[in-house]
């Protein structure tokens, strides 16, 4: 199988873990395919380097992703689409469900969060794929389990 | 737990994922985009030759050290409806190191190398603490993350540090200690912490010989339990040490006090 070849697969097999990921932390539609594209464009580049298994390319991918969504939201031109967005937010809320039920999680929580629940990764793989200590990840699940802990039992209530 | 664990995969499968034809075009785009990058690449370095390149040196100012400001743990605690409640802890230190040290990368695709305490502190021109109670101090790298080449953060374990041997088919105590830190090149302004789950309580134990507050958490919820598990977390000059203490057929009391003889003999 050559390079191209390798690319087409695992585009095809990761691409929605990487989008779901992103999305999860940008929670915007548009920034996640960006992210989507960042991601792949640097897997591209790197692809003949990269002679590791498949588990591991997507581990490297999460790692990526991760490091552009923390990108994308820092950067100026994001920052002035976010003041336009806050501007008309009660819109973006009814638009998009699911910014409104998880936007509360913090930020910094919201990539372990996601590889713990939704990727079922254990402490120690996710601190190795956000470079964090296991200590800073279990302080940003636990951070993180208590801000949906309270959503959750709002919608709770709600229903 | 479960429930939320629910409750936040179904907000995530609300999500509407890329159609066909938004792969499609993604997919074209990361092609296209290469395809023009090695052009413009093959240009740049044709006539690179007959241009003089000024190197502009750009003055990064970093931020004021936050370290001076804030040396230990911000802790938030939460009380719940049910009168239980938890903790988590951030901290924003940043240490000096040898920004240029000479260590590799390490993440999850490769492993880390192997270093005495003192091999460490020569190539990252730090102080480590250390106890009498450490019979072997070989640190395991665990992470170690650069940005432009600068060191970045890292953390490392020293396992097993009393040597305890184990007996087959039985439990034994184990003891571990992890340090990490992170340096001004980190790209977050959060660099360690831990949490508790609710109904945790945290201990905090001050070290007189550092002059710093430890913070002791134990998962012993009977007093005869066989097994005790207690992580105690402290900042001291900036680094993260955190030590795991895995305890077999002790009392509460002798587990604490053993944890606690360990943590007062840390020194330089």
């Amino acid at each position: 199988m050559d390079d191209n070849d390798r690319f087409e697969r695992l585009f095809s097999t990761y691409n929605k873990d990487i989008f779901r990921l992103a999305y999860s932390y940008v929670l915007n539609r548009h920034d996640a395919e960006d992210i989507v594209q960042r991601t792949f464009y640097k897997l591209y580049k790197h692809i003949k380097k990269l002679s590791i298994p498949d588990a591991e390319i997507k581990k490297w991918l999460f790692r990526v992703a991760s490091n552009e969504s923390k990108d994308i939201l820092k950067s100026p031109s994001h920052k002035n689409l976010k003041i336009s967005f806050d501007e008309t937010k009660e819109v973006v809320q009814n638009d998009d469900d699911f910014t409104s039920s998880l936007g509360d999680v913090s930020k910094n929580c919201r990539i372990a969060l996601y590889l713990y629940y939704y990727e079922g990764y254990n402490i120690k793989e996710i601190a190795k794929i956000i470079r964090k200590s296991e200590s800073a990840v279990k302080m940003r699940l636990s951070r993180g389990k208590e801000e949906l802990k309270m959503k959750w039992r709002d919608e709770n209530e709600k229903d | 737990m479960k429930k939320i664990d629910e409750f936040y995969k179904t907000e995530l499968d609300k999500i509407d994922y890329l159609s066909v034809e938004e792969e499609e075009i993604i997919h074209n785009n990361i092609k296209d985009k290469y395809r023009k990058n090695q052009k413009l690449k093959k240009t740049v370095l044709g006539i690179s030759t007959f241009l003089l390149v000024c190197l502009v040196g750009i003055g990064i100012t970093y931020a004021e050290e936050i370290s001076d400001l804030i040396k230990t743990f911000k802790l938030t605690t939460t009380t719940h409806d049910n009168g239980n409640t938890s903790t988590y802890a951030e901290s924003y230190v940043r240490k000096e190191v040898n920004y240029d040290a000479d260590l590799p990368e390490v993440d999850s695709t490769n492993d880390g190398g192997e270093y005495s305490i003192q091999e460490l502190e020569e190539i990252l021109d730090i102080k480590i603490l250390k106890s009498d109670y450490f019979k072997n101090d070989t640190l395991k790298q665990e992470i170690t993350v650069k940005n432009d080449g600068k060191i970045a953060g890292a953390s490392f374990v020293l396992k097993n540090f009393m040597n305890i041997k184990k007996e087959k088919n039985s439990v034994s105590d184990r003891y571990d200690m992890i340090i990490g830190f992170s340096t001004k090149y980190a790209s977050d302004d959060v660099h360690g912490g831990w949490g508790t789950g609710q109904g945790l309580k945290v201990e905090e134990y001050y070290l007189k010989n550092l002059k710093t507050t430890s913070y002791i958490l134990s998962s012993k919820s009977e007093q005869n339990s066989p097994l005790g598990i207690y992580h105690a977390y402290l900042i001291h000059d900036n680094m993260h040490y955190t030590f795991e203490f895995f305890c077999t057929f002790k009392t509460v009391e002798e587990e604490k006090e053993l944890i606690k003889n360990i943590l007062d003999s840390l020194h330089y």
